[in-house]
């Protein structure tokens, strides 16, 4: 599987292993948007290819996707018009409506590959998608158990009651 | 007004249906979560009532949620909103992308007994009476 991402022919290329052992070849300037990766190429080049064990290639794919998207919004091109917050807004909000079990791969990945952005960006996501829930809908969409006792429950209901009147 | 959790309502490909609590955002580290919670509030999308609600729905979630660092955010935000410049993360958000239509707390109506004041005496102690 190869990544496209700008057509800058003098730019070096990275090659990336995913943990299911699909290759993905971006310019360096899209690995250079993960700090670990930064390291990393800092440290062996890029003549090895770099394994990433951890993030699967379909995880990998969106993660490079975000990467060249908002490395291509670094350059600026004589013939184009540069892109505009607004539409990188835009691409942003589109990128995390995802399914809540995709923003978890992408939470972990974005920590392991040290993309600050990336990473506050799918933060955001989460918050969003907790945001005016009650508590039985938060456990509902977040799988979380319920592992309060019936006197715990009320007497937290009771310590919170003063945000809900 | 909530939003319905069903997969068609994302244009998403990646993952299954058939996922569990394994790998479900409930089960994030307490740093994912603490950066979730800290996002969040800086952002303006989780106020105080969404952080009393998380303290609702698990022993674990309500340690997080409670924690000095979150609340300190929200209470500033609500009372001391910052400046442009004032919070990074909140004028990074602002800047790289409020992307669904954030809107800012609103500052309105809140008594001024809890000004400024801790979460935890926010909290009241009471013995749980059952009868």
């Amino acid at each position: 599987m190869h990544f496209q991402g700008s057509p800058n022919m003098a730019e070096k290329r990275v090659k990336l292993i995913s943990s299911d052992n699909d290759e993905f070849e971006v310019d360096e300037a899209v690995a250079f948007e993960s700090e670990t990766l930064r390291n990393m190429i800092q440290d062996t080049g890029t003549n090895v290819p770099i394994s990433i064990p951890n993030v699967s290639s379909d995880i990998l794919a969106k993660v490079l996707e975000y990467c060249s998207y908002h490395a291509e919004t670094m350059e600026t091109h004589d013939d184009k018009p540069p892109i505009t917050d607004a539409q990188i807004r835009e691409w942003d909000a589109d990128f995390v409506d995802v399914h809540p079990a995709t923003l978890y791969s992408l939470i972990l990945a974005a920590n392991y590959l040290n993309i600050k952005n990336l990473l506050d960006l799918i933060c955001q996501a989460v918050a969003n998608n907790i945001r005016g829930k009650t508590a039985v809908e938060i456990r509902k969409i977040l799988h979380i158990q319920d592992d309060f006792t019936y006197e715990e429950e009320m007497e937290i209901r009771r310590e919170t009651k003063w945000a809900f009147d | 007004m909530a939003t319905v959790f069903s997969d068609e309502l994302y244009n998403d490909e990646v993952v299954s249906q058939s996922e569990n609590a394994e790998r479900s955002i409930g089960s994030l580290s307490d740093e994912l979560w603490l950066r979730v919670l800290r996002v969040g509030v800086d952002g303006g999308f989780l106020d105080h009532k969404d952080l009393c609600s998380l303290s609702c729905v698990s022993h674990r979630l309500s340690r997080l949620s409670s924690s000095d660092s979150v609340w300190q955010r929200a209470f500033h935000r609500k009372f001391a909103p910052p400046s442009d410049e004032a919070s990074s993360y909140a004028s990074g958000a602002k800047r790289k992308g409020q992307y669904v239509g954030a809107t800012p707390l609103e500052s309105k109506k809140r008594k001024h007994s809890t000004h400024g004041s801790r979460h935890r005496s926010l909290r009241s102690r009471q013995v749980v009476v059952q009868s």
